[in-house]
């Protein structure tokens, strides 16, 4: 068979870091490149001439990176609107780094492919990405840097500003959280073939309780909470009080058509919003003497303050929370928001001294806890996966008549998934809630839902690595690709198409049809669609007992 | 049953349901209220105000006449290929625009309308329903009808997003008349405002055939001096529901479309070996529900007065609830669905807090899942494997 010129993960690859280099520029490049250079060196042949390919093509992806690269430093980044994020744009340094990292990665990751042994193939894969994952926020912490003179070894990062730095490790430390969420929906949607599609309540509840339980917000109230838990230990709560609602929801409507779970998660997801935003003046009295006093008085018991003879009702009336007629219990702070939420603390507890406190803002140090927490959540999936309950998942999206003929609780098996998956959440909706240290109801819009059943779908249902995979490329293109490419076309209309009419509300017409990023959620439904069309199975599909029988 | 009169239950086992029934509506009374559900109140408001109930009951009917054509779109498919049509409220989303256009054109931008022009809009706008919805059917999901169930819905919501995406950005159009004030032919974008997502005023249908010193109030005919409102809008909305629905009904019954239908929703295989284009019956299922959603829209609009991009996920959550609380696949079941829950919500509105009526509508969707999950007029034989 006549080997094609480029097969489907190459062509994507150079493509999409081709257009992600165009729209980013400066230091950006390196970065597109070197991901090209992984993904080629990925379907690269295990072989030495595979090396030797994976090498070639490498070095022309970097070089065509580069060469868009150079395109966003020479022509892009002085069209107007465009937010220039490299001051340094006309330097040749990052675009020459472009080539020399991505050509390498490509052959160092072909080489690693090549190594016949699984388990030691996987060992340096995993060595490879600590080590990328590790050097990636330096290296990002430069993006502003002026690198127009000799570049010093000994010092590299002079004359690094934090200020505009960072744009990448902020957008991962984000995208890990959603990767987060994202593995606990797989649980959901690629082991137990579930539809959740108010993912995001759980997360909302996760954060939720994580700002009660670790902000001033209660606290100062004053009422049964007299301080802080810290994070670590608000943690477990944030992930159970999910987990309870999980089991709460889905424990009545699991028996029934799979179907109606989609439509009930889809409300409780709508609901969870509301309950945030309109939970802010909590007055809650004992039922039946409320009833009696209200059946004989004009009294709205939400609105005491505005009452003529609030005391005598209060007196009359077993007043359980919320009970200062001017002023009632504020629970979740509505639209207005928690915050702050503090950060995790090493230390200072059990009479150990505080070792090291986090910084929101400080992007470095969030980076490696999210990090190790993302490689945590993955290794323990991976665990459960390969356990008595994994396997039963897994047999069950194979063939569920055959799973429940084996002595497999279909309905147990799937509630379990359903909870673990709403865990999931919560952790990361705690994890969240610390991170951006502030929380509103609007923060937890559908479209979160939306986003990350994309990635799951995207990536690969049931596959662990397919699901972080899904998650970035998704992120991505969501707060990097999305953005860049309204300004881009901003700038051209402007530029070109417009230098000469003056016409402003035509301007705006144009603009707002061809923003980029009014167009995230069509893009999100394409993804579904076609994914479902063409390849359902995601990106990188899970591995079916089949198949690992024949391995 | 021997051992059933030899031993009998003891008295805590006996009364362990009264008293589980007791405990959950007191946990429902006690954290209701912070969401409205205060009865002492209600009822004290109810007896001072009798005319306001019947007031509400008129708003839950017309309600629940626009719930009922959404609902029918949702239980027609449900009952013939057991899966969600997603896609179907923004469908509904979709043709409300349409409907919105077509009025603002054919009243050049005003911002009243006669009735007829309500009643011309029908007409395009039930043909974009069938139209999209025709081709989201033949272009997203026929082909993946075979695959697990799954990878339908998941398609049905992608194309959800699409189409809400498309109604977000319809509302950019409203920008071009301001570039172009002179050109005459663009004037009614004007209706589409100038923010995408901010609600948009359907031009109001206050006259009856255009004639002046027609009441806005119906019932001035018979009593000048009434406390209770009905209008036009209100009767539009009604009539048409019920003459939908019979129509509908008919429909099914007794033309061989119909009965084509009701054949494939029995058994498709059996259909096909007849001689029955499944394909194609099912094809014209989803046509039918779409124009129906669009036949709602037009009420929608005359009815509420504005539509926005977000509107199809109120309406779809309370129609889909009516369809599964009537009995889904069951056309007058959907009706009956609807009417409570259009009750439930105009109350709910009224007397409860209308911050929570989407609440209390859930509510009930997840009761009706754990009490009777086949709805009031479904049939245990409605479930297939």
């Amino acid at each position: 068979m006549k080997q094609k010129l480029l097969n489907n993960t190459e062509a994507i690859a150079i493509g999409f870091m081709a257009v992600l280099a165009l729209v980013t520029g400066g230091w950006n490049t390196i970065v597109c490149a070197v991901i090209a250079g992984l993904l080629i060196g990925l379907s690269a042949n295990q072989n030495r001439d595979g090396i030797i390919r994976a090498g070639v093509l490498g070095a022309i992806a970097s070089i065509i990176t580069a060469i868009m690269g150079y395109i966003f430093n020479s022509w892009v980044s002085t069209l107007p609107g465009v937010d220039n994020q490299a001051p340094d744009h006309l330097t040749a340094y990052p675009l020459i780094l472009a080539v020399v990292i991505g050509t390498i990665t490509s052959l160092v990751v072909a080489w690693i492919h090549s190594i016949h042994e699984e388990a030691r193939r996987k060992q340096a894969f995993l060595i490879f990405m600590v080590v990328c994952a590790v050097i990636f926020p330096f290296f990002d912490q430069c993006p502003t840097l002026a690198w127009n003179g000799p570049i010093s070894i000994a010092n590299p990062t002079v004359g690094c500003t934090t200020s505009k730095a960072l744009l990448w490790v902020n957008a991962v430390i984000v995208t890990m959280i959603f990767a987060l969420q994202a593995l606990g929906l797989n649980i959901v949607a690629g082991y137990a073939g579930l539809l959740d599609l108010g993912y995001v309540a759980f997360f909302a509840i996760g954060a939720y309780t994580m700002g009660f339980l670790n902000s001033d917000h209660l606290v100062a109230q004053d009422t049964f909470l007299k301080t802080q838990f810290g994070f670590w230990l608000v943690v477990w709560g944030s992930a159970a009080a999910a987990a309870f609602f999980g089991l709460l929801l889905g424990a009545p409507t699991l028996p029934l058509r799979g179907d109606y779970l989609a439509i009930v998660t889809l409300g409780f997801g709508e609901i969870i919003p509301i309950a945030a935003k309109n939970l802010a003046e909590v007055r809650i009295f004992e039922p039946i003497s409320l009833f009696i006093n209200q059946l004989f008085s004009k009294a709205d018991a939400q609105s005491l303050d505005r009452m003529q003879n609030a005391e005598a009702f209060l007196k009359n009336t077993l007043c359980l929370i919320g009970c200062d007629p001017t002023r009632p219990f504020d629970f979740t702070a509505g639209t207005k928001g928690i915050s702050p939420i503090s950060p995790p603390v090493f230390g200072n507890i059990l009479g150990i001294p505080k070792i090291y406190a986090f910084v929101n803002g400080d992007y470095i140090p969030w980076y490696f806890l999210a990090l190790v927490l993302l490689a945590g959540s993955a290794f323990f999936i991976f665990r459960l996966r390969d356990s008595r309950v994994g396997r039963a998942w897994v047999s069950m999206r194979e063939d569920e008549l055959a799973a429940n003929a084996m002595g497999i609780d279909i309905v147990r098996t799937k509630l379990l998934a359903f909870i673990i998956g709403a865990m999931f959440s919560g952790f990361a909706g705690a994890f969240y809630a610390s991170y951006v240290s502030f929380i509103e109801p609007g923060s937890f819009a559908f479209d979160i839902s939306v986003t990350v059943l994309a990635m799951v779908i995207l990536g690969g249902t049931g596959n662990i690595t397919g699901v972080i995979l899904g998650a970035f490329i998704t992120r991505v293109v969501d707060l990097v690709v999305l953005e860049r490419l309204k300004q881009l076309i901003n700038g051209i209309t402007e530029k070109v198409f417009f230098s000469g009419i003056d016409n402003p509300a035509l301007v705006q017409f144009v603009q707002s049809i061809a923003d980029a990023t009014a167009y995230k959620v069509m893009l999100f439904g394409l993804i579904l669609v076609v994914m479902m069309k063409v390849r359902p199975q995601g990106l990188i599909p899970a591995e079916t007992a089949a198949q690992k029988r024949k391995a | 049953m021997e051992r059933a009169l030899n031993s009998p239950v003891p008295l805590s086992k006996r009364f362990w349901p009264v008293f589980r029934t007791i405990a959950i509506v007191y946990v429902i009374l006690l954290l209701g209220q912070q969401a409205g559900l205060e009865p002492g109140r209600i009822v004290r408001e109810m007896i001072d105000n009798p005319v306001i109930i019947v007031q509400q009951l008129i708003v839950g009917l017309a309600n629940a006449a626009i719930i009922t054509i959404v609902a029918l779109g949702y239980t027609m498919v449900y009952g013939i290929v057991e899966s969600i049509n997603f896609a179907h409220s923004s469908v509904f989303m979709l043709t409300t625009f349409v409907a919105l256009l077509t009025m603002s054109w054919l009243v050049n931008a005003e911002t009243k309308a006669p009735l007829w022009v309500a009643i011309v809009a029908f007409i395009p706008a039930m043909a974009a329903g069938g139209l999209i919805n025709g081709l989201v059917e033949r272009y997203a999901y026929r082909s993946l009808r075979k695959n697990a169930k799954i990878v339908g819905l998941i398609a049905g919501l992608g194309m959800d997003f699409v189409l809400q995406n498309i109604g977000l950005q319809i509302g950019a159009f409203g920008k071009l008349p301001n570039a172009y004030p002179n050109v005459e032919g663009i004037k009614f974008l004007k209706i589409l405002g100038n923010q995408n997502a901010s609600p948009k005023s359907f031009p109001a249908v206050n006259e009856f055939f255009s004639g002046p010193g027609i009441p806005v109030n119906v019932l001035e005919f018979i009593d000048p001096h009434a406390t209770l409102r009905i209008t036009p809008a209100d009767l539009l909305v009604i009539i048409t529901a019920v003459v939908l629905v019979f129509a509908l009904n008919w429909f099914v019954k007794n033309t061989r479309s119909g009965k084509a239908m009701r054949a494939v929703a029995q058994n498709p295989a059996a259909a096909s070996m007849m001689g029955i284009d499944v394909d194609r019956i099912i094809n014209l299922t989803y046509v039918i529900g779409g124009a129906l959603a669009g036949a709602a829209a037009v009420m929608f609009g005359v009815y509420n007065g504005t539509t926005s991009s977000s509107i199809g996920a109120t309406t779809g959550l309370n129609s889909f609830t009516a369809a599964v609380l009537g009995g889904v696949g069951n056309i007058q079941g959907a009706a009956l669905g609807a009417v409570f829950i259009g009750l439930l919500s105009s109350l709910s509105d009224q007397f409860i807090s209308s911050r929570w009526t989407n609440a209390w509508v859930f509510m009930t969707l997840v009761l009706v899942m754990l009490i009777k999950p086949t709805g009031i007029l479904g049939t245990e034989g409605g479930e297939k494997a």
